[in-house]
């Protein structure tokens, strides 16, 4: 029997419905109020950068809170992912680099 | 929304349509596994239990979002509001994504939309928009390309979550690193030209200044609105050259 698949903390429980909420929220969300009322540009322009500036906040905080070997597999992927255009692999090879300098360090 | 015809056709809901939906989908499927058993994995590293882990992808089922989260998770106690808020600041954009899509399909009914858009994921909108502009309204497309992702990500979910759930050492293994170059890359891959920088710069400039001098996880909420603020000031010529 595979341990943890009948595990649930409160909790941890009511967080993930309460993401589960607003998510569908968000995706209902637009489809819901252009039936009523159209969104304005102001509004719009808004909610297209907070998704980019989130990424940037975490990426900023790993960075900040980060260990050497954070940035060269960060600095690795992000490299890979500007030439290649390929995430997976970059992710990957960062990863690697990351656990190599833990390695050997 | 140039393309929208002066008298709009009564858009569909097919079984064509979602047959359709998922030949188009099938390649970003294959492409969303490995982010799937990525999340299970790190997802456990951040200590969820596998239950939990699956429980997030069925429900949230949101990849960019449920990365997000696993930066709070190791905070004690868990802080529940700073994650549903995080993931409701990564979900945002599905606003403006639904209410460009809706022109298309604006002759059904809300009762049968709404159902189907609870899966909508940034490629599925992105494939299903482009069916439409060609032409194709039929709602069934949007549904095929949440059958052919959604299992996917739920079941990659499990098998990473099952097979590291012996427990990880998340900097051993570099999960700490994953997690973090999910959104490195993703940040790349979202560049779309010059009206993201200020936002961008915005959120950096934010997000240091409440990592420097508050407590907690508000460097996450105030990225996000720095950005969206940013965007709110500084993208206004997009508007009229769009």
């Amino acid at each position: 029997m595979i341990e943890g698949l009948t595990t649930f903390d409160t909790a941890a429980v009511i967080a993930i419905l309460g993401m589960g909420i607003v998510t569908y929220a968000t995706r209902a969300g637009g489809f819901w109020l252009m039936g009523y009322v159209t969104l304005s540009p102001k509004l719009e322009r808004f909610l297209r950068q907070t998704a980019g500036g989130v990424l940037v906040a975490i990426v900023v905080a790993a960075v900040m809170k980060g260990d050497p070997a954070m940035w060269a597999g960060l600095a690795t992927a992000v490299g890979i992912m500007i030439a290649l255009r390929k995430s997976m692999t970059a992710i990957s090879i960062g990863m690697i680099v990351a656990i190599g300098i833990r390695y050997f360090f | 929304m140039d393309s929208l015809p002066e008298k709009p056709e009564p858009a569909t809901f097919t079984r064509a349509g979602v047959l359709h939906g998922m030949k188009l989908t099938a390649p970003y499927s294959v492409s969303a596994l490995p982010f799937g058993l990525a999340f299970g994995a790190a997802a456990l590293g951040v200590g969820l239990t596998p239950g939990e882990a699956i429980l997030m992808s069925t429900t949230a089922f949101a990849g960019s979002a449920q990365f997000a989260v696993l930066a709070l998770w190791t905070a004690v106690p868990l802080p529940v509001a700073a994650i549903i808020l995080t993931a409701f600041l990564v979900n945002a954009r599905h606003i403006v994504m639904g209410a460009a899509l809706y022109p298309y399909i604006s002759s059904l009914p809300l009762r049968q939309v709404l159902p189907v858009s609870a899966g909508m994921t940034d490629a599925g909108w992105a494939i299903t928009l482009q069916a439409m502009m060609n032409g194709r309204r039929d709602l069934g497309i949007l549904l095929g390309t949440v059958i052919m992702q959604w299992p996917v990500w739920v079941g990659g979910t499990a098998v990473g979550a099952l097979i590291s759930s012996g427990g990880l050492d998340v900097k051993r293994w570099g999960l700490d690193v994953l997690i973090a170059g999910v959104f490195a890359t993703s940040v790349v891959g979202l560049y779309r030209g010059k009206d993201d920088i200020w936002p961008w710069i915005a959120a950096v400039a934010g997000t240091a200044g409440a990592l420097l001098w508050l407590p907690g996880n508000w460097y996450i909420l105030i990225g996000g609105i720095c950005a969206g603020i940013a965007g709110l000031i500084t993208s206004r010529d997009e508007e009229k050259a769009a």
